[in-house]
C-alpha cells in the first residue's frame, strides 16, 4: 500500500518532464460519494489535459489518468486540496498502469463490488446556489421545492442500496425530463450527477390536504401559509420524516400544539426563515453562525439575549424556564419556501405521538397526527430513512452533541487502532486481538442508536428514540435492516447492555448469536476512549442517570479506573432507595425526600413535608416503602441528585420529561459563565469558585441506615467485599445539610444551584487527583448524560486540566445514551476472539 | 395454639373446630379415606398450596383464597367442581380465635362454591417455622360433555374478555402488608368464580374456547403464556381495560403496573368473535360479573413468537413480556 506522501516522494525522484506519458490508478476511499467528487475530477483531469476514466464503487472512487508525468503530478498535488467541501478523504493507494491509450477522459457507470465498510453519505443542507435559484424568477427551479445539486440534497434519507445512484434512491421513479437529463449528463453543469436531481416538469410534487386528507385546491404555498397566519397546525413531510409545524409567534397557535401534543414544558425548536431573524433573539457566536448555515445545518442550542422576550413575545411558551433556545435555518428548499415576508419563524417539533417513531409516510402521517393537526403538507418523494434532527450545543469553545442524527448519520467514525502498552510501557501490537467480526452493538433503552462496526470504522445510527412499543422495536428493526443493507454487513457478534429488561438487550439475547453483554457506564466510559482513539488504562468519571450496575443496584456516578476489558469502580454516589422506581423520576419532589430522610432521618422525612405541604401524604407512603422495601431499588445515580436539588430549590418538581428537573437546574447556572459560543477563561472558573460550594465527605463505609434498607443486591455487593475495600462514597449528607441552611436563609436559588454544581465538581477534583496519583495515570474520560450540562462540563474539565491531566470528553458522539452504542461496540472490539464474555467490572 | 406432647389437646380442639364448620359429607365419618361415588364424567383434579402475609385482607383471608384458588384452577380448564380436600400447616403461636375465623370463612366459601370438603390434616409446625398458617386445598370435579377447551382452538379473530377489573387482590395485599396508606381502600377480589364460569359455558354453548385465571404475574403473564403458546399475538385495548381509578392511581405511586398485579376472581375468557357480546351480557348479568368487558382480540402473530401488544390511549402498543420481578428503572 502506497501513502500520498510516499507518492509525493516518487514524484519529487522522477526525471523526465512533458514527454513521458505514463499511466497512474489512485484509488480514493473516505467520504467521496454524493459529494460532486466525480464531477471534480473529470474537471481536474481535463484541466491538466488528462485522460482515462473515473468511477464510483461500493469501496470508494477509483480513478484511471493518462498524461504526462509532470500533469499527473499537478494533477495527483491539487486533487485532495481543491476537493469538494464535503467530502473527506481517508486513504489514497497509487499503482503504475500499462498504458491503454484512452482518447478521453469520462466518467464511468458505478460498479458493484466485494468491499469493506464504506461511506454512505448523511443529506446535506440546502447551499446557496440551489437557495437563489429559488428564488430567481428566471430559474427553472424557482420555487421548485425539490432543487438540488452535487453541493446539496437529501442522500442518507432517501437511498435504499449503494452504490449511490438515482436508480437506488426513491428518485427511481421520476423519469428524468430532457433538460434535466442533459444537466444530469453535463459535467460542467452543478448538477451533473446529482442523482435526486428534479424540476417541475419531472421531478417530485408538493400537496397540502386537510387533516383527514383531502386534498385542498389552490396554491400550496399560500394556503400554507395562510393556515399558520390563521394558527394552525400543518404536519409538513420534511427531509427524514415528518416535522409539526405552527407560526412560532402565534400564542394561540403554540397553546394548541402543546396541548394536542400533550407536551407542557419541553422546548420547541424553532426555524428561522434567516439569520438576523435568530440574531434578534440569540447571541450567535462565528462557530454557531458556521455550523447552523454549513451542510449539516442542525439544530443549535443558543443562548438568549436578555431582551429576546421583547423580539419574540411567545418565548415563555416556547421554551419555558430555559434561557436558551433550539434554532435552525431551512435546509431544504420546501423549508425554504413555507416562510413569506411576515412569516419569519415556525416552530418545528419533530412528527409523532408519544411513543411512535417520526411519521414517514403519508399514510404514516395521516393515522398518527391526524388527531394534532390541521392540515398535512404531503410530497411523492418516498423517506427510506428517518431522520431526526440533530441537536448541539456549543459549551466552552468545543461542539457537544445533543443528537446526532439528520446530517451526521451514517457517516462513518473511524475507530482508534489498536496499540497497547506492556506493563513497562511499551506499544504492544494487539492487532491480533482486536475483533475482526462485524459487531452489531444495540444501544440502550432511551434515545436509542445503535452501531455497526466492521474493519476500522463504526457507524452510528440516526436517532431511534424509545424501544419499549412495537412501533419503537419495528423503527430499530428496519432501520437496522436498512443499514445492514446499506453498509453490506452481516453481524457476528451483538453487544447489549447488561439491564434485564432493557427492550433492546431482550431482542439481543434472544437473535441466537454470539453475545457480549456489557456495563452502562463502562459502555459510556469506553465511548468517550475510542472517540479520542486512546486505547491504554485510563481513568473514567460517569455521571449518568440510570444503569444497570454490576451488583444488581442502580448505578449512576462512577469514577473508575479501565480499559476496554474491564474497570474498577472507585467512587460513587451513597446509595439510597427509589421507591416505585420510575415513578420515583419522574416525581423529582420524591427522590428529594427520600434523600432529605436517608440523609437525616425522620427529621428528614419532616422537612420534606414541609417543602412539598402538599405531597404530605405521598411523601409519607414513599417512606413505608422504603422502609418496607416495596419496589425501592437502590440507586447511586447522579442524575437523581440533580432531581433531587431541583426539586428542593423549587425548580421542578415534577418532570413531564427526559430529564427535564436536571435540566432546569443546570439552566439556573449556565448562564453564569457566559459560556455560549467561546471558551471560558480561567479567571472566570476562578470566580465562580469563589461564590462557594458545600463541603463534602467522602466514606470508605456506608452509613448504617443504607445497610438496613438495602436489598438483596447489595448485600450481594457486600459479599464481594475484598473486591470492594476500594470503593468510596461521597456523601450528600453536608451538602443537603448546607443547601438547606442557604434555603433557610433566602439565599437567591440561582447562588445556591450554582453552589450545589460546584460541590459535585469539586468532588470529582478530588476523587482524580487521588486516583490519579494512587493509579498513576494521567489521562480522564468524562461521560454520560449529565456531563450535558455545561456549566458542570465546563467546571470539570478546567478543574481537572489544572491537575495537569490529558481531559476528554465525547465529542463525535453525544455523551448520553446516544452514543452508548458507540462504547459497547468498542469494547466488544477489543474483547478480543473469546466468545461471549462479560465485560467485567468490579463493586 | 401450642405444638408437641402437650399439644393433644390443642389437636383435640382442632379437630373440633372443623368437625364443626364441615359438617357435611364424608369428613364426619372420619375414615382415612373418603370414597367419591358418582361423578358424572370424566375427573379433574387440581392442587395447590396457599402462602400469604397477611393472612387476613380487605376482601377476603387465606380460608376463603384456598377454595377460590383451587376451584377456580378447575372450573378454567371446564371442569365442575365437587370435592375438595383440605391441608393445614400451622405455626405455633396462632390465634385460636383467627384459626377459627379461617375455617369459617374457608366452610363458608365452599358453600358458597357448592363443594364439599371431603377430607383434612392438620399438622403444627414450631414457632418460627411457618408464616403463621399455610393451606393446602386440592380440588377434584368433572369435565361435563362437550367442553372441549383448549389451546387449540385459538384463532385469529376472537375476543378477549375479563369478568372485571384488574389489579384488585395484589395492590389490598401489598398495602395492607406494609401499611401504605391510600385514600380509599382497595379490596382483593378473591372469589370462586365456578357459578360464573358454569353460566357462561351453558348460556352460550361453544362460544368460549379458552380460560385462565389471571393470578399470579397478573393478565400480561397470563396473556403471555396463551401467546406464548398459541403463536398468536394478544392485542389488549389500554381504553377498555377496566381498573378501578383507586388502584390505577396506587400502581402509578408503586410504579408496578395492575396489569401484572394479581387477580383471584379474575378469569381471561378467549371467545369465538362474533360471539363475544353475547357472552359478555351473560357475563354482566351474573354477580361476579358485573364490571365484564371485552378487553381485546387475538391477532395472527407477527412474529414468530407470540407477542401481547397493549394499544395504548395515543395509539402506539406497549409490549407485554412476562413479569420478572419488580420492574427495575430504565429512564436515563
Ligand atoms: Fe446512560
Ligand atoms: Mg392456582
Ligand atoms: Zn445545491
Ligand atoms: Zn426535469
Amino acid at each position: 500500500m502506497d501513502s500520498l506522501a510516499s507518492a509525493k516522494n516518487a514524484r519529487r525522484k522522477g526525471k523526465a518532464i512533458g514527454a513521458i506519458i505514463k499511466a497512474q490508478k489512485i484509488e480514493l476511499r473516505g467520504l467521496v460519494q454524493a459529494v460532486g467528487f466525480r464531477p471534480y475530477i473529470y474537471k481536474l483531469a481535463h484541466q491538466w489535459g488528462l485522460r482515462g476514466w473515473v468511477n464510483n464503487h461500493t469501496e470508494g472512487v477509483t480513478i484511471v489518468v493518462e498524461g504526462s508525468e509532470e500533469a499527473i503530478k499537478h494533477f495527483l498535488e491539487v486533487l485532495p486540496q481543491d476537493k469538494p467541501p464535503l467530502s473527506r478523504i481517508d486513504s489514497i493507494v497509487l499503482t503504475e498502469q500499462p498504458l491503454r491509450g484512452y482518447q478521453d477522459f469520462i466518467i464511468r457507470e458505478s460498479q458493484e463490488g466485494q468491499r469493506l465498510l464504506t461511506s454512505v453519505p448523511p443529506d446535506v443542507a440546502l447551499c446557496p446556489d440551489c437557495r437563489s435559484d429559488l428564488h430567481e424568477r428566471k430559474s427553472r427551479y424557482y420555487q421548485y421545492p425539490f432543487t438540488n445539486c452535487t453541493n446539496c440534497g437529501p442522500r442518507f434519507t432517501i437511498v435504499q442500496s449503494l452504490p449511490y445512484d438515482r436508480a437506488s434512491t426513491s428518485m427511481a421513479s421520476f423519469e428524468l425530463c430532457p433538460t434535466c437529463h442533459s444537466e444530469y449528463k453535463d459535467p460542467w453543469n452543478r448538477r451533473f450527477h446529482a442523482q435526486p436531481i428534479a424540476c417541475p416538469t419531472c421531478g417530485p410534487e408538493v400537496w397540502l390536504s386537510d387533516h383527514q386528507g383531502k386534498p385542498i385546491e389552490g396554491d400550496w404555498r399560500q394556503k400554507f401559509q395562510e393556515k399558520m397566519r390563521a394558527g394552525q397546525i400543518v404536519a409538513v413531510k420534511s427531509l427524514g420524516g415528518f416535522h409539526l409545524v405552527c407560526h412560532g409567534r402565534h400564542t394561540k397557535a403554540l397553546e394548541k400544539l402543546r396541548q394536542r401534543k400533550r407536551r407542557p414544558h419541553k422546548p420547541l425548536a424553532l426555524m428561522a426563515r434567516d439569520k438576523a431573524v435568530i440574531e434578534e433573539i440569540c447571541l450567535v457566536s462565528l462557530a454557531e453562525e458556521k455550523m447552523l448555515t454549513g451542510p449539516q445545518a442542525p439544530i443549535v442550542i443558543l443562548e438568549q439575549r436578555p431582551s429576546a422576550v421583547t423580539k419574540l413575545a411567545t418565548l415563555p411558551l416556547l421554551t419555558g424556564v430555559m434561557k436558551t433556545i433550539g434554532f435552525m435555518m431551512p435546509y431544504t428548499p420546501l423549508h425554504e419556501l413555507l416562510f413569506a415576508d411576515d412569516l419569519d419563524l415556525l416552530v418545528m417539533t419533530s412528527g409523532n405521538q408519544a411513543g411512535f417513531p417520526l411519521a414517514r409516510t403519508n399514510e404514516e402521517a395521516l393515522t398518527q397526527l391526524a388527531s394534532i393537526v390541521d392540515a398535512f403538507l404531503f410530497h411523492n418523494r418516498p423517506i427510506l430513512s428517518r431522520a431526526d434532527d440533530s441537536v448541539l450545543r456549543y459549551i466552552d469553545g468545543t461542539w457537544h452533541f445533543y443528537r446526532r442524527s439528520r446530517g451526521f448519520v451514517p457517516d462513518s467514525i473511524a475507530l482508534p487502532i489498536a496499540v497497547q502498552k506492556d506493563n513497562r510501557g511499551h506499544p504492544v501490537s494487539t492487532a491480533s486481538q482486536a475483533n475482526s467480526r462485524t459487531i452489531l452493538a444495540v444501544g440502550g433503552e432511551m434515545k436509542n442508536t445503535f452501531a455497526l462496526l466492521g474493519g476500522d470504522s463504526a457507524v452510528l445510527s440516526q436517532h431511534i428514540g424509545g424501544v419499549h412499543t412495537l412501533e419503537g422495536q419495528e423503527n430499530f428493526l428496519e432501520s437496522l435492516q436498512h443499514l445492514q443493507k446499506l453498509l453490506d454487513l452481516e453481524p457476528e457478534l451483538i453487544v447489549c447492555d447488561r439491564h434485564p429488561t432493557y427492550h433492546t438487550a431482550q431482542l439481543a439475547r434472544r437473535w441466537s448469536k454470539p453475545l457480549l453483554e456489557v456495563q452502562h457506564h463502562h459502555a459510556h466510559f469506553i465511548a468517550t476512549l475510542a472517540d479520542h482513539s486512546v486505547t491504554e488504562k485510563s481513568m473514567g468519571v460517569i455521571l449518568d442517570g440510570t444503569g444497570y450496575g454490576d451488583d444488581g443496584t442502580i448505578w449512576g456516578l462512577e469514577i473508575i479506573t479501565g480499559d476496554y476489558r474491564s474497570f474498577q469502580r472507585h467512587y460513587t454516589l451513597r446509595p439510597l432507595p427509589l421507591p416505585g422506581g420510575d415513578n420515583a423520576v419522574k416525581k423529582p419532589y420524591l427522590t428529594a425526600a427520600v434523600f432529605l430522610g436517608e440523609a437525616f432521618g425522620e427529621q428528614g422525612w419532616e422537612e420534606a413535608k414541609r417543602f412539598f405541604p402538599e405531597d404530605a401524604k405521598a411523601i409519607t407512603r414513599a417512606k413505608q416503602m422504603v422502609e418496607q422495601k416495596i419496589n425501592s431499588p437502590l440507586s447511586s445515580s447522579a442524575g437523581r441528585f440533580f432531581d433531587a436539588v431541583s426539586a428542593l430549590l423549587g425548580i421542578c418538581k415534577e418532570s413531564t420529561y427526559d430529564g427535564q428537573a436536571a435540566i432546569e437546574l443546570g439552566e439556573e447556572v449556565t448562564l453564569r459563565l457566559g459560556l455560549a459560543g467561546r471558551e471560558v477563561k480561567r479567571a472566570e472558573i476562578e470566580e465562580a469558585l469563589s461564590l462557594g460550594h458545600y463541603p463534602f465527605s467522602i466514606r470508605k463505609k456506608l452509613p448504617r441506615t443504607i445497610q438496613k434498607t438495602s436489598q438483596d443486591s447489595l448485600t450481594k455487593a457486600e459479599q464481594n467485599k475484598e473486591n470492594c475495600s476500594l470503593l468510596r462514597y461521597l456523601d450528600y449528607t453536608e451538602i443537603l445539610a448546607g443547601l438547606l441552611a442557604d434555603i433557610e436563609n433566602c439565599t437567591d436559588k440561582g447562588i445556591i444551584a450554582l453552589r450545589f454544581h460546584n460541590s459535585l465538581a469539586l468532588f470529582i477534583n478530588e476523587a482524580v487527583k487521588e486516583l490519579a496519583i494512587r493509579e498513576k495515570l494521567s489521562t480522564a474520560a468524562l461521560g454520560g448524560g449529565v456531563f450535558q450540562n455545561p456549566y458542570l462540563f465546563t467546571m470539570v474539565r478546567h478543574l481537572l486540566q489544572a491537575q495537569g491531566l490529558r481531559v476528554l470528553w465525547p465529542q463525535r458522539i453525544p455523551a448520553n445514551d446516544g452514543g452508548l452504542a458507540f462504547g459497547q461496540g468498542a469494547i466488544a472490539k477489543w474483547q478480543g476472539e473469546e466468545g461471549s464474555i462479560i465485560s467485567k467490572g468490579r463493586c | 395454639l401450642a405444638h408437641g406432647d402437650g399439644g393433644a389437646l390443642t389437636y383435640q380442639l382442632i379437630q373440633e373446630l372443623f368437625l364443626k364448620y364441615f359438617t357435611e359429607g364424608p369428613l364426619q365419618q372420619q375414615n382415612d379415606g373418603a370414597l367419591l361415588r358418582d361423578l358424572p364424567g370424566p375427573p379433574v383434579v387440581s392442587t395447590d398450596s396457599f402462602v400469604i402475609t397477611p393472612y387476613f385482607f380487605p376482601g377476603g383471608d387465606i380460608g376463603k383464597l384456598a377454595v377460590a384458588g383451587t376451584v377456580n384452577d378447575l372450573a378454567v380448564t371446564g371442569a365442575e367442581p365437587l370435592y375438595l380436600t383440605v391441608s393445614f400447616i400451622l405455626e405455633e403461636g396462632l390465634l385460636m380465635a383467627d384459626l377459627e375465623s379461617i375455617v369459617a370463612s374457608l366452610a363458608q366459601t365452599a358453600q358458597e362454591a357448592g363443594v364439599a370438603v371431603v377430607a383434612g390434616d392438620t399438622k403444627v409446625v414450631e414457632k418460627g417455622r411457618g408464616d403463621g398458617i399455610y393451606i393446602n386445598t386440592t380440588g377434584i370435579g368433572f369435565l361435563p360433555e362437550q367442553r372441549e377447551l383448549g389451546y387449540q382452538r385459538i384463532e385469529a379473530g376472537d375476543k378477549i374478555l375479563i369478568n372485571g377489573t384488574v389489579g384488585d387482590h395484589g395492590l389490598a395485599i401489598l398495602s395492607k402488608r406494609s401499611g401504605l396508606a391510600f385514600d380509599t381502600e382497595l379490596r382483593s377480589d378473591c372469589a370462586p368464580l365456578n357459578n360464573l364460569i358454569a353460566t357462561i359455558l351453558e348460556k352460550c354453548p361453544g362460544a368460549v374456547k379458552f380460560m385462565r385465571d389471571a393470578t399470579r404475574g397478573g393478565v400480561a403473564t397470563t396473556a403471555k403464556e396463551i401467546a406464548l403458546a398459541t403463536g398468536k399475538d394478544l392485542l389488549l385495548w389500554e381504553e377498555d381495560l377496566p381498573i378501578r381509578e383507586e388502584a390505577a392511581g396506587a400502581s402509578e405511586f408503586l410504579g408496578l403496573d395492575p396489569l401484572y398485579m394479581a387477580n383471584e376472581g379474575k378469569v381471561l375468557f378467549i371467545v369465538q368473535g362474533d360471539r363475544a357480546q353475547e357472552v359478555l351480557e351473560v357475563m354482566k348479568e351474573h354477580q361476579l360479573g358485573q364490571e365484564s368487558a371485552i378487553i381485546g382480540t387475538v391477532e395472527k402473530g407477527k412474529r414468530e413468537e407470540g407477542h401481547v401488544l397493549l394499544k395504548t390511549f395515543f395509539g402506539s402498543h406497549r409490549i407485554l413480556e412476562m413479569m420478572a420481578g419488580d420492574p427495575l428503572p430504565r429512564i436515563c
